[in-house]
């Protein structure tokens, strides 16, 4: 045990480094190590977070003073309502299943329902109107001129009561550029923050050293391991056809006589069909 | 030409990043950065707390975000130990719990938790809660009533036994929450449930990708401040630096970052005229 905790740092260097390489193989294209990978971290991910939230319901129903360890077994609701979750998997007792989905969604529903129209509505609002035009140092009006404009001109592209032409067209148009603006704003940011995780794993093998391993002496490991699987795929013959048993023929139902109309009605039918014009 | 620039290989623009982001990471040099506005007044508003006020940092992200969101989590807790501030650290998403760990490991030593500030109501007095569970549901239930949403802390040890959470009962007793956040639950949770109902003043730091989220919420003076992604955390770093000593660790990372942008402007750019010139010479439709 003291072996494996002395270790563990190395290990940790040695695996996030690797993991790391093999999640950014993938940029040159879809290969066994970036499918490992990813295969790994939904497995940890999911064990994990089992793990934790495990962890984190036995403090807050059982170890919490006054739960359930001294007794008060109201604690043991939540616990087995958050049980009947499992009835998804059963298709005689699936009904039971909707109740600790209708509690979450119930609960859910009436906190957002509020903190949203507080939070969301009427404080934007709020703050929108009080936006001062005047009496603040030049550049700030700007602003607000344009965050009120922005508003107003973006609402009025999803008012569909009346044809959008003449000043109501314009408005649309105008906040059509208002939300594209904010659009490219998002991909700005969206573009920054994948440059700041490349940084983090960049500085991770760059800096990363334990016991005088440093985390990029495994760039070369990964490079070799993937010219082999380059060449692998190279080499390898395709997966030759598996003969397969020629299907045994269908059984061919005996001919049938044409029916044979009776006399009268027979005469009564066109000796010739006409072909449609 | 413009076709062939069009048709570039993706693997291309994928070596040139990886060399000029690898640039500053290797070779150092400064370039300016000054704080914004929206840093300032984080910063700021910390540095008006009175000192015995009880920061609540929340660690919700995961470590997908930890580039961007574990410097300035380092440097929010290595602020409020400077300024005498206590600090109660919660999360509500799974994985925050040993983020926070390693944080406040780097601000109180590799011993934390066992060191004298642990939940003690002294200057620099800290206690780790760790994960609540229930998300937006989990957080609402903290503000209101901190003792019944979670009695024991990270490491099992009842409340009644942390002299600082005895100043920590519901979200009237938070000097400020601040949030660092990667997604929801986050910083706009935050403001639903507590300062909205209870008043709290709310702070975060975000991702970039949440940035356009949040950035209304500081407008309307829902969040007190706001730092945003990698650039954010180091012009929060440089104001500590300037006024604490924080050792700046984020300097290498805001030029790789710098240089990145400008390689993919220059992307955008040249990728927008050959699309204009391929459409003008198709007869532009």
């Amino acid at each position: 045990m003291a072996l494996l905790e002395d270790i563990a740092p190395f290990l940790g260097v040695v695996f996030g480094a690797l993991i790391t390489l093999f999640v950014y193989s993938i940029l040159w294209k879809e290969n066994p190590l970036s499918r490992a990978a990813e295969h790994l971290f939904i497995g940890l991910a999911a064990a994990y977070i089992t793990a934790t939230v495990y962890d984190a319901a036995m403090k807050v129903a059982v170890l919490t003073p006054g739960r359930l360890a001294e007794g008060n077994i109201v604690w043991a609701l939540p616990i087995i309502i958050g049980f009947m979750y499992l009835f998804f998997f059963t298709k005689k007792y699936f009904w039971l299943y909707r109740f600790p989905v209708a509690t979450v969604a119930g609960i859910g529903a009436g906190l957002v329902v509020v903190g949203n129209i507080q939070t969301n509505f009427v404080a934007q609002i709020a703050a929108t109107v009080q936006l001062p035009l005047w009496g603040v140092p030049m550049l700030f009006p700007l602003d607000n001129i344009i965050i009120i404009l922005g508003v107003i001109t973006a609402l009025s592209f999803f008012f569909f009561t009346f044809e959008q032409k003449g000043p109501l067209g314009i408005s649309a148009r105008v906040g059509r550029y208002v939300m594209m603006a904010a659009f490219g704003s998002a991909y700005g940011f969206t573009v920054m923050a994948r440059v700041s995780l490349l940084i983090g794993r960049l500085r991770f093998l760059y800096e990363t050293e334990e016991a005088g391993f440093w985390a990029y002496y495994m760039i070369p490991v990964v490079i070799v391991l993937l010219i082999i699987i380059a060449y692998w795929e190279r080499t390898r013959k395709p997966p030759a056809e598996v003969p397969t048993a020629a299907p045994p023929p269908a059984a061919v139902p005996p001919p049938t006589p044409p029916p044979v109309a009776p006399p009268e009605e027979e005469e009564k039918l066109p000796k010739k069909r006409k072909k449609a014009s | 030409m413009w076709q062939k620039i069009e048709r570039v290989d993706r693997r291309v623009i994928f070596v040139l990043v990886l060399l000029l982001v690898s640039l500053p990471l290797i070779v150092y040099f400064e370039m300016p950065v000054s704080p914004g506005p929206e840093t300032n007044a984080f910063y700021n508003t910390i540095e008006g707390l009175p000192k015995t006020s009880v920061v609540i940092f929340s660690f919700d992200y995961a470590p997908a975000a930890q580039a961007e969101l574990q410097p300035m989590a380092q440097a929010g807790l290595f602020h409020a130990k400077s300024r005498g501030l206590r600090s109660v650290i919660i999360a509500f998403w799974p994985q925050g719990a040993p983020l926070a760990v390693t944080a406040a490991k780097k601000v109180y030593g590799k011993a934390f938790p066992n060191v004298p500030e642990y939940g003690k109501d002294v200057d620099g007095g800290i206690v780790l809660i760790g994960y609540i569970p229930g998300g937006s549901i989990g957080m609402s239930s903290f503000a209101s009533n901190v003792w019944a949403t979670i009695g024991v802390d990270h490491y099992g040890t009842a409340f009644s036994a942390l002299p600082l959470m005895n100043k920590v009962k519901s979200a009237a007793d938070f000097g400020v929450f601040i949030d660092w956040m990667a997604g929801t639950p986050g910083a706009i949770q935050a403001i639903m449930y507590m300062h909205g109902p209870y008043g709290v003043k709310v702070g975060t730091g975000a991702t970039a990708v949440s940035i356009p989220e949040a950035m209304p919420y500081y407008a309307a003076g829902q969040l007190f401040g706001l730092l945003s992604g990698l650039a954010g955390a180091f012009e929060y770093e440089m104001l500590l630096k300037t006024n604490y000593g924080w050792e700046l660790t984020l300097l290498q990372s805001m030029n790789a970052q710098s240089l990145g942008h400008v390689l993919i402007v220059i992307f955008v750019v040249i990728g927008n005229i050959g699309f204009a010139a391929s459409k003008l010479k198709r007869g532009g439709s």
